[in-house]
């Protein structure tokens, strides 16, 4: 406790908080990283069974309160602190602010990083909703943080919730749907999913499929880190892959042209943006070749509208005709050309149902 | 050691603040505490007022493993009567008449330095009510975050928000004042530290790690930090405060300036190293104002990143600072041996 109040920090003046500079002295290498701060994490969770948040015992529990919370949350140790957090959570009694920051506030932070089920997952979903607060305050990036450190389950503290994480980016794309910077923040939210949980084995093809399942927005899906996905091995020289909507309209032409291509559609998801599709090597081969090519750009675009994405995609397909013309290879040509002909017609890039079509102008609107 | 002074009176024998004060003093001792006892005992502008409130600190402190009583006592002092109250006893006309600038100074263009990584906390309470500050990272951005770590994702905050191409810094400038100014009225913290501007302007041209080094202020957080440069005038009716130890809490980088008649500002200990400080400059602190965006255009846009100055070396730069005042001062300066430094 004294060290959280400010005890024996080093003479450079007290513009950092005691909580920082407990971190900054925890050992920097293994094992001895781990056990300094399961240590650290048992002995807050004394501090905190103390209830400080209705006994305090300092002449300033504010910012003893401040210095625990954070600390906790930095520590991400539920194995010692989801229970006695929940507890000042479930007590609802705390109150005050540090440094401008509402301790319920820390106290979310604290809670976010320490979870070992799904109880607070209501708490979550109203601050990605932006509903008034409950007890935690916040806005939806709050709750957005608790969604992505909650596990499923006490023996999965490591893994991602998947179902929770398509819920939360849902939620998030709603949030983002009027902003005009929607597409960067969206995949930096996305980003923040797999960085957080970097040995996730398969964050391609699950965020495709949590995409589907909570059908998120066509911008949204447009803002995944990849929309050219393989699935597994080969068999017998054929491959699944799950594909965006340009990708399928070039080696469906490929494959009309030449004798040898095997391109076998089985579904659509994310509303006829993504198909399912099994190619052989020779379309594999292709693919490969003009991945980047409509990947990049798409990652790259600024701009919120449908319209805007329709351009991007339009004109890489025009690059992808003329590089193909000047390679002499007249097949890939003319399936640049007729992919960009047919995008050019029907502006949703999807496979839809032509009788439930926007009109041009709905094609055409952007955001507000 | 028989005559320990405080605030450059001397001690009575037996007198328990004294006993604490003859530790730091020992050879034995860290050299930050040998500093921070020499700054206790030689700031003779700390009036007899406040070093009695000090005292009160200290005799309801306790011992504690990590600091002693004293410590406690000046970190208690400064958090309860300075840091977070609305009316800093360096303010106190009573208690500190003889360090208050009186109206020689008024209209003096001043300029301060902000180290925008040292506000991570304020960015952080602004999360939901500042737009630029709505991703800024929280602490629980990674597992088993260490401080350092949390320091590069601030870092890579700023980086990407005043730094990256097209980044909209006038906007996000405009956002860390307002976060600031926010952040003061709901729980003060005190003082604001500047020097004059015309001091500043004679090292601007020489980087951002001159101005930093200038005002005295080391780069402790571990990481490149960005800092920024207003030049303001304050408003009438706020007056400017020559700082004395007590102002600047538990700190070896602040250095007290003698008792002079007529000289109201203290000096910040310039940090450069090679060359030595040839030169005194002006500092002073006031209660916290406002600041607006035309602060920042005034200073013309003033904003860098930089990795230094480092701290340590706290022997040579405080030494380094002594001869100067020694120089500037001439007299004054009886008792402020290099042995304690």
């Amino acid at each position: 406790m004294d060290l959280l109040e400010g005890a024996g920090l080093p003479a450079v003046g007290h513009d950092e908080e005691p909580y920082l500079w407990l971190l900054r002295v925890l050992p920097v290498d293994e094992p001895e990283r781990s056990a300094v701060v399961a240590k650290l994490a048992a002995t807050s969770a004394a501090l905190l069974e103390r209830r400080p948040d209705v006994e305090p015992t300092t002449r300033h529990p504010e910012s003893l309160l401040y210095n625990l919370l954070l600390l906790c949350a930095s520590l991400h140790r539920p194995q010692e602190l989801a229970e006695p957090l929940f507890a000042i959570w479930k007590r609802k009694a705390l109150a005050g602010r540090w440094h401008g920051l509402d301790l319920r506030a820390a106290l979310s932070a604290a809670l976010a990083s320490n979870q070992i089920d799904e109880r607070l997952w209501p708490e979550w979903r109203d601050l990605l909703r932006g509903k008034p607060e409950r007890f935690l305050p916040g806005h939806p990036y709050d709750g957005f943080d608790g969604a992505l450190w909650m596990p499923a389950g006490p023996d999965q503290l490591d893994k991602p919730n998947l179902p929770v994480l398509g819920k939360a980016l849902k939620l998030m794309a709603g949030q983002l749907e009027a902003i005009r910077q929607r597409r960067q923040k969206f995949q930096k939210l996305v980003r923040r999913v797999l960085d957080t949980y970097p040995a996730h084995p398969s964050w391609n093809v699950d965020l495709i499929r949590l995409a589907d399942r909570e059908s998120f927005p066509v911008w949204a899906v447009e803002c995944l880190p990849s929309l050219s996905v393989a699935l597994g091995k080969a068999e017998n020289g054929v491959k699944g892959y799950l594909l965006w909507f340009p990708f399928v309209l070039f080696l469906k032409g490929v494959t009309e042209r030449e004798p040898h291509g095997i391109f076998h559609q089985s579904r659509n998801l994310c509303s006829g943006m993504i198909a399912e599709v099994r190619l052989n090597d020779p379309l594999r081969q292709r693919l490969r070749e003009i991945s980047s090519d409509l990947e990049r750009p798409r990652l790259d675009l600024p701009f919120p509208s449908r319209r805007a994405m329709q351009g991007v995609v339009i004109d890489a397909m025009a690059a992808l005709e003329k590089r193909y013309q000047e390679q002499g290879r007249t097949n890939e040509a003319a399936s640049a050309l007729e992919a960009r002909r047919i995008i050019l017609r029907s502006p949703p890039l999807a496979f839809v149902d032509a009788a439930k079509q926007p009109s041009p102008a709905q094609a055409f609107a952007t955001p507000e | 050691m028989s005559n320990l002074v405080l605030f450059g009176r001397p001690l009575a024998a037996g007198d328990p603040l004294g006993s604490e004060l003859r530790c730091w003093l020992s050879r034995k001792a860290r050299h930050e505490l040998r500093a921070v006892a020499c700054n206790l005992m030689f700031d003779e502008r700390v009036s007899l007022e406040r070093e009695n409130a000090l005292r009160t600190y200290f005799a309801v402190a306790r011992d504690s493993p990590f600091e002693g009583r004293l410590q406690t006592a000046i970190r208690e002092y400064h958090r309860e009567r300075i840091r977070t109250a609305p009316d800093p006893e360096f303010l106190d006309a009573a208690a500190n008449s003889e360090n208050l600038a009186g109206r020689r100074y008024d209209g003096i263009e001043l300029a301060r330095i902000l180290n925008l990584n040292g506000l991570a906390a304020v960015f952080s309470a602004a999360r939901g009510s500042i737009d630029s500050f709505e991703d800024f990272p929280r602490q629980i951005d990674k597992p088993a975050l260490t401080a350092s770590a949390y320091d590069l994702e601030v870092l890579r905050w700023l980086d990407e928000h005043l730094g990256a191409p097209g980044s909209n810094r006038d906007s996000v400038i405009r956002d860390v004042l307002l976060a600031l100014n926010k952040a003061r009225v709901e729980k003060p913290y005190q003082p604001a530290w500047a020097t004059s501007w015309n001091d500043l302007a004679q090292v601007i041209a020489e980087g951002s790690e001159r101005w930093c080094q200038v005002v005295g202020v080391a780069n402790t957080g571990g990481t490149a930090r960005w800092v920024l440069v207003l030049r303001y005038r304050l408003p009438p009716g706020c007056p400017l405060v020559r700082p004395t130890i007590l102002d600047a809490g538990y700190n070896a980088y602040h250095f007290p300036s003698p008792l002079r008649r007529g000289r109201k500002t203290g000096h910040p200990m310039d940090l450069r190293c090679t060359p030595l400080p040839q030169k005194l400059r002006r500092e002073l602190i006031h209660q916290q104002i406002d600041h607006h965006p035309d602060h920042w255009e005034a200073a013309g846009r003033l904003l860098d990143r930089t990795d230094g100055p480092l701290p340590g070396r706290l022997g040579l730069r405080r030494r380094a600072h002594l001869r100067l005042l020694t120089e500037h001062y001439k007299s004054g300066l009886q008792g402020w041996t290099e042995r304690y430094l």
